[in-house]
């Protein structure tokens, strides 16, 4: 049995989360370390810092101008995920326990397994499907944004084989399919520098 | 120390927990919280919700764990050491318990591609 997931979300921006991470400070800091869909985000933006090389030291709308559109969807998405989500049940070994995992822990895990293949960043993640009801099928959709020169086809299958992998060890949800959507090519900044030059 | 804080202790030294939140504001108004928390955020060191009105006693935590060991596992293991502490500690519960673990958040200790 679980129940439902409560709370409107905490609602912290996204602009909030970077100034907290380029100052180490922030008016409600007690909440940001105390908050767990607050840290989720933290790692997202941490993560598309070490990608980017250059996000946070640049205002956000410059950093997600109209020529870096995959930026601005994982930007938009991040900031679309201060919610806990649903609540999806785990199976209890005693009548009086209550076992769950939040809707936002699990898309936390997603974006960790994206962030371990070459080539991948994770822009968008849904799960659709009965993920409240144990054992219903459930189809994960995700949307990745690739570096230019990567065998895509490939990329996509060790995601989905890393995702597959991660959500039968740490989920209880009966995955259905993994649809992985290429959204976007870019070159890395890397590339760019020298293509600038 | 009070049993919020010795069962906020045993949460943490369990395998793949890697922190204990605060309780969600439901918890602290909905009808769970209705009894006498021992326990609110604003008393540092104290993060997770016990309470007790004389009826069946309840507890309610929310944990990060990383995927070092499978997250299922983890929250079943919290849940059988809070039973368990609770069944055969100074003080032992004489009624039913209710124990209610989330995980509210899954990192990662896999170094990253990047």
């Amino acid at each position: 049995m679980s129940t439902p997931t409560s709370g409107p979300g905490c609602g912290r921006s996204i602009e909030t989360l970077v100034t907290y991470l380029e100052t180490g400070t922030a008016a409600d800091a007690a909440h940001i370390t105390s908050c767990p869909q607050c840290q989720a985000r933290l790692a997202a933006l941490k993560q598309l810092n070490r990608l980017t090389g250059e996000l946070l030291t640049h205002d956000l709308n410059t950093a997600a101008a109209p020529d870096h559109p995959w930026l601005r969807e994982i930007l938009d998405n991040l900031g679309l995920e201060p919610r806990p989500g649903r609540s999806l049940p785990l199976r209890a070994e005693h009548p009086g326990d209550e076992l769950s995992q939040t809707e936002g822990s699990v898309t936390a895990l997603i974006r960790n397994v994206g962030d371990t293949i070459h080539g991948a960043t994770i822009s968008r993640c849904r799960l659709r499907g009965g993920v409240t009801e144990p054992g219903a099928p459930v189809d994960l959709d995700i949307r990745v944004s690739a570096f230019y020169g990567y065998p895509l086809t490939a990329m996509a299958e060790r995601l989905r084989s890393a995702l597959g992998t991660a959500l039968a060890a740490h989920t209880e949800l009966n995955i259905r399919t993994i649809n992985i959507t290429v959204t976007d090519l870019r070159t890395t900044p890397a590339h760019s520098e020298e293509a600038s030059t | 120390m009070t049993t919020a804080e010795q069962l906020t202790t045993l949460v943490l030294d369990v395998p793949g927990v890697t922190s204990v939140f605060t309780p969600e504001p439901v918890w602290r108004s909905g009808p769970i919280g209705r009894g006498l928390l021992t326990n609110t955020p604003t008393q540092p060191g104290q993060v997770l919700a016990f309470s007790t009105d004389g009826g069946p006693a309840s507890v309610h935590v929310r944990i990060g764990v990383d995927d070092s060991t499978p997250a299922p596992e983890t929250a079943r293991r919290v849940a059988a050491l809070i039973r368990h502490n609770l069944a055969t500690g100074a003080e032992p519960s004489r009624s039913a318990v209710n124990i209610s673990v989330q995980i509210s958040l899954i990192t990662s200790t896999t170094v990253s591609h990047l």
